[in-house]
């Protein structure tokens, strides 16, 4: 649906302010798709998304979004284009003086396309959509951040795109709004097609709607991968702090004052971490070890999230037993839950012993 | 003059007269100019806009020369533009005396004045919102007249209102070259004559329509803000 090739974005070339604000970024996002772009500030995430509708040329790359290439198209084609493109944006920007309504209708009366009449179907139709039938005649100024960017969203989705940008447009919420916000574009995607593209520099919203995920640090994307495997598998350091922010991982805190070994020796505990993915996360995994091994296991943290609407669930736990039969218990482990992790061994004993 | 010329009737009514006919020429003048400057100002404050650095016509070469235009004209003390391009004025209206000889320096002695208003006034337009309407496919027509225009409308009021308001004193200067209206009435009689009775007249008439002025202007900026 959308295909970036080699995309290169430089301001002020050839001068001591010249920024290389994205180095040769190729990505290719597929229709019904929600692609999430996640970075630090200033890692040219908002520069992305803006070639995308070419509200920044690039300065060299292509651009092609529903198999038309942007990049040698005239202003009037683009402007043409641009109504298959929605957007919202981090701070709404909705005319402050017209109402709701009116902000909703603005594209469509742009476009020239349409009666009056047929306009203000649509729009009531839109704002039916975002749940804001009763506040049309309102103005944006006496809305909430949670319902002017639902007025964002009617208006970006007014002329049927089958595109929508969204450049940090949850950063300005509260996270219950966010949710929300989410939720709503979770449930359009599916009833629009639409193929959603969001910029973001919260975790928490890639884990709560996205397909894949691009890591972009620096103008270059450094990790590209479906959400799943970005939250359970990171692999570049700045993935894993990303991750870290909203999973935590490692050590339990329980063991911050523990003399943790990573090498077993007689007598130690074995340190693990289970990591239980999809619809076996609830399923009696531990109980059952202990019972099959023999082995004692107590857990030391744990959580379960969810990445979309799979369930997945962290959790440490610390085996007792002989060198035999932890090992037995691992092995018992990596057959049940998606992933086991050896942290170390500690020679604590149990709280209850001391 | 005395004490006793303001208990005569007579003389009241002939200075009444007097009075009435240089506030509506001061009103003629000072509609007619402001009507004219906003009508040439608001397109040089949006040419002015548009050609300045982030915006979609950007022209260095052509902003600055257009700015240094505008800003070397709004440096003419306008007591001297007026005397200065009275061969204009001739040219236009065919005579350089009367309220519509008036008119011409009026007019021009307060467009870049009111142009450079109207830029700043758009200026305060977020960029963001251009970006949207951009986003949205639409013409740097369609976002001057349906963004920027309307969205700046309290302040453009606010400039409008103090753009009249300038006028208004101006039109009272213009009087002393002979430009009609209640400046001329004040120097001819409130001064060369020595009726402080018309002096004062004069100036509470003046001072009334600033803020009959400012008061619709005032009112129109509250009933257009909705930020
Ligand atoms: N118009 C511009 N002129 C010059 N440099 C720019 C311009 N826009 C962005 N940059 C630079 O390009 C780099 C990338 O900026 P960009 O806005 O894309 O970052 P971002 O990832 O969106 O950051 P944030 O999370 O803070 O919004 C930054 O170093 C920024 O300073
Ligand atoms: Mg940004």
């Amino acid at each position: 649906m959308i295909k970036l090739s080699h995309i290169v974005k430089t301001y002020n070339p050839n001068t001591p302010q010249e920024v290389k604000a994205l180095r040769d970024i190729s990505l290719q996002i597929n229709k019904g798709e929600i692609f999430g772009v996640i970075g630090l500030s200033g890692a040219g995430k908002s520069t992305l998304i803006r070639i995308i509708n070419m509200l920044e040329r690039p300065t060299s790359g292509q651009v092609e979004v529903n198999g038309q290439d942007l990049t040698n198209m005239s202003d009037n084609e683009l402007r043409a284009a641009r109504r298959h493109i929605g957007m919202i944006f981090q701070n709404f920007n909705l005319l402050s003086s017209a109402t709701v309504r009116d902000n909703v209708a603005f594209p469509l009366q742009l476009a020239r396309t349409q009666s009056k009449a047929e306009i203000d179907k649509r729009v009531t139709e839109l704002l039916a959509m975002v749940e804001l039938s009763d506040k049309a005649d309102m103005y944006p100024a006496q809305l909430s951040g949670g319902q002017k960017q639902r007025v964002g969203i009617a208006r970006a989705l007014a002329s049927n795109p089958e595109v929508l940008l969204c450049d940090e447009a949850t950063s300005a919420l509260d996270p219950k709004t966010t949710s929300s916000i989410l939720a709503l574009l979770t449930s359009l995607r599916r009833k629009l097609n639409l193929t959603i593209v969001i910029i973001t520099h919260q975790m928490e919203v890639i884990k709560e709607c996205c397909d894949r995920v691009a890591v972009i640090d620096n103008g270059m994307i450094t990790e590209l991968g479906s959400a799943t495997e970005i939250f359970i598998d990171p692999k570049q350091a700045l993935t894993k702090r990303l991750v870290s922010a909203t999973v935590r991982r490692g050590l339990p805190e329980l063991l911050r004052h523990t003399k943790v070994v990573s090498e077993y020796h007689e007598g130690a505990k074995a340190i693990i971490e289970l990591l239980f993915l999809g619809p076996k996360a609830d399923a009696p995994v531990i109980v059952d070890v202990a019972k099959e091994c023999a082995v004692s296991i107590s857990i030391l943290s744990g959580s379960i999230d969810h990445i979309q609407n799979d369930p997945f669930g962290i959790i440490a736990v610390e085996i007792d037993g002989s060198r035999a039969e932890i090992e037995r218990a691992i092995a018992a482990f990596k057959q049940r839950v998606h992933k086991v992790e050896v942290l170390g061994y500690d020679e604590r004993k149990q709280l209850s012993e001391l | 003059m005395n004490a006793s010329s303001f208990l005569n009737f007579d003389a009241w009514s002939r200075i009444g007269g007097l009075l009435w006919n240089a506030s509506l020429e001061t009103l003629y003048m000072v509609f007619v100019s402001s009507a004219v400057c906003i009508v040439v100002g608001v397109p040089l404050g949006v040419i002015l806009l548009v050609t300045s650095k982030g915006y979609f016509w950007y022209s260095p070469r052509f902003y600055n020369v257009l700015a240094a235009v505008v800003n070397a004209l709004r440096s003419v003390p306008f007591i001297i533009l007026m005397v200065a391009i009275i061969p204009l004025t001739k040219l236009i209206v065919g005579t350089s005396i009367g309220t519509t000889a008036a008119i011409v320096p009026l007019t021009i002695g307060t467009i870049p004045f009111i142009g450079r208003l109207v830029e700043t006034s758009l200026r305060t337009v977020p960029h963001g919102l251009i970006e949207a309407a951009q986003s949205m496919g639409a013409s740097p027509w369609q976002i001057v007249r349906r963004v920027l225009i309307p969205e700046a409308m309290p302040e453009l009021i606010q400039n409008f209102t103090i753009t009249i308001i300038v006028i208004i004193g101006f039109s009272a200067m213009a009087g002393t070259i002979g430009g009609g209206g209640l400046g001329d009435l004040a120097i001819r009689y409130g001064y060369m004559r020595f009726r402080a009775d018309v002096m004062i007249s004069t100036v509470v008439i003046l001072i009334a329509m600033v803020q009959i002025v400012q008061w619709i202007g005032d009112y129109l900026t509250r009933m257009c803000d909705h930020r």
